[in-house]
């Protein structure tokens, strides 16, 4: 299923924190593996999140499965749940009529 | 078929012991196509999960441990032999990764330290995970993609950074 990076990630991230990798197999789940986001493409929509403020980040501590490298964890802002919550109303309307519910 | 395997641990000093073929099955990570002999003369499939102390033996001692036993019941050839591939393969495992990792810390060094911590990190981590389960290929189409894309994502950064700058 083809579906905006930018809104799976915002409706994931309003589940809690979470890293690059994690992030992409929460979509996957979330959406009972219709929505597969590519991992080369998870890392620009993440890094255009945050400098729109949608999303804050730090680093974790060095891990050694990763080569010594840290995480970097990603939380939603009070904007980015704004604008999740947005979306989802949006979504929603637009859904309505093949849920059978207009 | 019995819920345990009777083997003689030594020739010489008569001495048997068993053991639990359910332990035994869940001690090897890696089914090798080795068969338990029952002593009523079925056969049982190990299928396993995760290694026990004996499966992280080294290799050379379960070796000669197997070369020195001409003796021993089938079930505990069998189980060594499938000690040995365990390790073995393990050993083939840690070495696919090791070789992933080195190709792609050298990649690293051209990329900028966000996407070589970050993007490069992940990789890293999903490669290793890859090579644990055991893929062969998996782990080399792993690096493929991780060098195409942080390249990619290295590029447009670094275009990105250049028209802030041009801006600016």
């Amino acid at each position: 299923m083809n579906i905006d990076t930018r809104l799976a990630l915002l409706q994931a991230f309003t589940h809690g924190e979470s890293y690059g990798l994690e992030i992409i197999e929460r979509v996957r789940k979330l959406s009972n593996g219709k929505i597969k986001i590519p991992q080369g493409r998870v890392y620009p929509a993440l890094r255009a999140l945050e400098a729109e403020g949608m999303l804050e980040s730090y680093d974790g501590p060095p891990l050694p499965e990763r080569g010594g490298r840290p995480r970097r964890y990603y939380r939603i802002t009070a904007a980015g749940e704004r604008a999740a919550r947005q979306d989802a109303k949006a979504l929603y309307a637009l859904l309505k009529p093949a849920l059978g519910m207009a | 078929m019995f819920r345990s395997i009777l083997f003689r641990r030594s020739r010489e000093r008569d001495e048997w012991c068993t053991v639990d073929k359910k332990k035994l099955a869940d001690s090897i990570e890696y089914y090798r196509g080795y068969t338990l002999h029952n002593d009523d003369g079925t056969t049982t499939r190990l299928s396993l999960k995760t290694a026990d102390e004996g499966a992280r033996r080294d290799v050379r001692l379960l070796r000669q441990s197997l070369e020195a036993r001409e003796h021993i019941a089938d079930s505990y050839r069998s189980y060594l032999k499938a000690l040995v591939a365990v390790r073995e393969e393990q050993g083939r495992r840690a070495a696919r990764f090791e070789a992933a990792s080195r190709v792609l810390d050298g990649w690293g060094a051209i990329l900028p330290s966000r996407i070589f911590k970050e993007d490069l990190g992940d990789y890293i981590e999903d490669t290793g995970r890859r090579a644990r389960e055991g893929q062969r290929f998996g782990v080399w189409i792993r690096v493929t993609a991780a060098v195409f894309w942080t390249g990619l994502n290295a590029i447009s950064f670094a275009m990105k950074l250049l028209g802030k700058k041009r801006a600016g």
